[in-house]
């Protein structure tokens, strides 16, 4: 049965329970089922994206479903690990940093990834 | 220019806490960027009566940590992370111990160099300013009289970078032009450290390498290739003449035309080939021809693609579709996607008239009207055909009596037609042309005596309309020793031999061209400049040289100039090339040039006009993120 309710939360490296909200799901007779899901990416390579105040958004049906920021190191991680409900998701996945097209650091995004569909069983 | 220097932000924190005027870092004034501010800290000011231990107690009870304390019992504080600073201000806010809190506002330097000429670069800052720098240099150096002054705000968005980078210097750029005086006053300091590098079994002991004479030392002797090095890196804040887009840079010079501007194929690719053999990641051309595809060219810019290096290159100044009929300009039409092709814009950020375009060739564009940077040194005129008409100081010899030879000509023809209802003077072969033909079987001679004695360099320009038969040629020549040039047994030719007709044809709808040569095998007191039609049995319209002229040039250490062109566009987009390789370590080929093209600002005069409709926008190209790639996902 696919479920109208959705429910979107950040997360940082935490695991979230991610419900399919509206198109695809499963048939009205099959049960309702969570999986973990790993979401990975290739590194960006704009300094701002791996460094403090930067990191990764992950969208699924094109809302943030996770915020994986910079912590240390030379990158940022790449990765995701979502909890998700029998559906059928749409995920991309944005960058973004502190620094701003004016100059400032109030912040900006890249455009989403091409999105990719995961199908929950 | 901002600083990462802890002591520096420590004072300029200090100097907004006590609501006094912070002193400017480094001549440039400070401004604070409202609604910018530090993550994750926040600043307090505790009621006096509170002990630093205290403060210490309160901060810690909130789970925060005090970083520093400041004089009148403000402290600086660091929150948990993930930690709102709005949040964080409130809650402190409701504390009655506490008298101010607030957010860490970052202030930054509106980071306007102090080079004198900074005023004049429109480009780096339009504030709708009249470029009227002088004394211009040579036949080039021109004020462009349309929309100067222009718009202000019409520039390159590159004062708000400076904030962030101004240092380039870890990109090595390679200028494949003319060459680059390499001692100009702004540019000594910002030249590739080639140390230990050799090539062809020479140290290269001054940045680069002449592909031109085939040695080490890629002066120029034209001042092209240094007005270009200038834009993309003249050291920049250093209180002297003009600033690039990197105020540091690393320029490799690498010599591929002559003094007259003119190279080969053959230079060019060994120009390109040397700078990706040799560490760049930028390679300027602002060159270029119109005329069929050049393979040999084309796989320089595929090598250069392999080694994920950017090529920038000029549309071109014809003032043509590059797309259309036979305007293709080459590299400009070449499709590989390490190349950026580059339309000058004026000060309103109108297209150039100049300025070729092409939806599908052309990329971006860029300031290319009024562009002061650094030059060569100082031109002079040794021959100008305009002020000493042919009928002055030409020898003209024929080894045929029937022939008529070279005639001084100042008639009125569309051909030529007058300037300023001048007539404009020609030398022509028959005397009758255009309407002649020359004689057959004949050598016709003229020469000109010019002293170019104690100067570094010379060129000849003029332009030229040939109907000659395969059995017959046009060539020019000089003597550094006098006379008839070509009476030497093995003459220093400057266009060799050739030919131009297929048949015989009237001249009526041919064009003139534009010829040049270096004069540099010619700097004595006495050297001759010549020409030579040599005909065969089979007679034609012959030929008309005008507008002729010989530019000397004496390098300097100090001189700037104004020029105008699609090549002064395109080292802008190079230095902006730099700028992001050095500001993103990691990117390839592929994020420079999509933050260049993505992140720049549309253009009306260039919807249509370019495969973007963008100008370069550097702050906008500095904040560009890529959107990630390779994306994958594993249910379990």
């Amino acid at each position: 049965m696919v479920t109208k309710i959705c429910f979107w939360a950040t997360a940082l490296l935490t695991p979230i329970v991610l419900s399919a909200c509206g198109g695809g799901g499963t048939p009205s007779s099959a049960p309702t089922t969570t999986h973990s899901v790993s979401i990975s990416w290739n590194a960006a390579h704009q300094s701002g994206v791996n460094g403090p105040g930067g990191g990764y958004q992950v969208l699924v049906n094109g809302q943030v479903a996770a915020t994986v920021p910079y912590v240390s190191g030379t990158l940022t991680p790449t990765s995701a690990q979502l909890v998700m409900k029998t559906g059928l998701y749409s995920v991309a996945v944005r960058a973004y940093a502190t620094l701003d097209a004016q100059g400032g650091s109030s912040g900006s995004y890249s455009a989403p990834s091409q999105p990719l569909l995961v199908l929950v069983p | 220019m901002c600083s990462s220097n802890t002591g520096k932000l420590l004072q300029i924190a200090a100097g907004m806490l006590l609501g006094i005027a912070v002193p400017a870092a480094q001549g440039a004034p400070l401004q604070a960027a409202t609604g910018q501010y530090v993550p994750g800290e926040v600043l307090v000011r505790f009621h006096q009566s509170l002990t630093a231990a205290k403060r210490a107690a309160i901060v810690s009870a909130m789970g925060n940590a005090v970083r520093t304390d400041y004089r009148n019992s403000w402290v600086r504080i660091s929150l948990p992370t993930g930690r709102s600073v709005r949040q964080a201000v409130a809650d402190y806010r409701t504390d009655p111990d506490v008298a101010v809190a607030q957010p860490n506002y970052r202030y930054h330097a509106m980071a306007v160099p102090d080079d004198p000429y900074f005023g004049e670069l429109w480009a780096f800052q339009n504030t709708g300013q009249t470029v009227s720098y002088s004394p211009l240099q040579g036949v080039y150096g021109q004020i462009y009289p349309t929309h100067n002054p222009g718009t202000a705000g019409d520039d390159m968005d590159i004062v708000p970078a400076w904030s962030h980078i101004t240092d380039c210097s870890r990109v090595i750029v390679a200028v494949v032009d003319t060459g680059v005086n390499y001692n100009q006053q702004d540019l000594s300091g910002n030249m590739w450290n080639s140390a230990g590098v050799t090539y062809n079994g020479a140290s290269l002991v001054h940045s680069g390498y002449n592909f031109i004479g085939n040695n080490n030392d890629p002066m120029d002797y034209n001042g092209h290739g240094t007005h270009v090095a200038g834009i993309i890196g003249a050291e920049g804040n250093n209180a002297s003449g003009t600033t690039g887009v990197c105020w540091k840079a690393s320029i490799m010079a690498v010599r591929v035309l002559d003094a007259s501007g003119s190279g080969t194929t053959s230079s060019v690719v060994q120009g390109i080939d040397f700078a990706v053999a040799n560490g760049a990641k930028v390679i300027n051309l602002s060159l270029g021809a119109n005329g069929p595809s050049d393979p040999l060219f084309s796989d320089a810019i595929t090598n250069a693609e392999n080694s994920g290096v950017v090529v920038v290159t000029a549309a071109g100044n014809n003032g043509v579709d590059n797309d259309s009929g036979n305007n293709a300009t080459y590299p400009c039409d070449f499709s590989q996607p390490n190349l950026i092709c580059v339309a000058a814009l004026d000060q309103s950020y109108s297209l150039a008239s100049f300025s070729d375009w092409g939806p599908t060739s052309v990329d971006v564009g860029a300031p290319g009207t009024n562009i002061l940077s650094t030059y060569a040194g100082t031109n002079a005129t040794a021959y100008d055909s305009n002020a000493t008409p042919f009928t002055s100081g030409w020898t003209e010899t024929e080894t045929s009596a029937s022939s008529s030879g070279w005639t001084p000509w100042t008639g009125s023809s569309p051909l030529i037609p007058p300037v300023n209802g001048a007539p404009v003077p020609a030398l022509t072969d028959p005397s009758n042309w255009p309407s002649g033909v020359y004689a057959s079987n004949t050598d016709d001679d003229a020469y000109q005596t010019v002293n170019l004695s104690g100067v570094n360099a010379a060129a000849f320009y003029a332009y030229l309309y040939a109907n000659v038969t395969s059995d017959g040629s046009i060539a020019l020549a000089c003597s550094p020793t006098g006379g008839d040039p070509f009476a030497a047994a093995s003459p220093d030719y400057l266009i060799a031999p050739t030919y131009t007709d297929t048949a015989p044809t009237a001249p009526s709808g041919a064009s003139f061209i534009p010829v040049s040569a270096d004069l540099s095998g010619c700097l004595t007191t006495g050297c001759t400049v010549g020409l030579r039609l040599a005909t065969g049995p089979t007679q034609d319209y012959g030929a008309a040289l005008f507008d002729l002229y010989i530019e000397t040039l004496t390098l300097n250490t100090s001189t700037y100039n104004v020029l105008n062109g699609t090549s002064m566009a395109t080292p802008e987009v190079s230095g902006l090339a730099a700028m992001l390789f050095a500001f993103n370590p990691l990117d390839t080929y592929s994020d420079v040039v999509n933050a260049i093209e993505q992140g720049g600002r549309p253009v009306a005069s260039l919807a249509g006009m370019t495969t973007t409709g963008n100008a370069i926008d550097v702050m906008k190209s500095l904040a560009y993120l890529s959107p990630p790639t390779g994306l994958s996902a594993t249910v379990h």
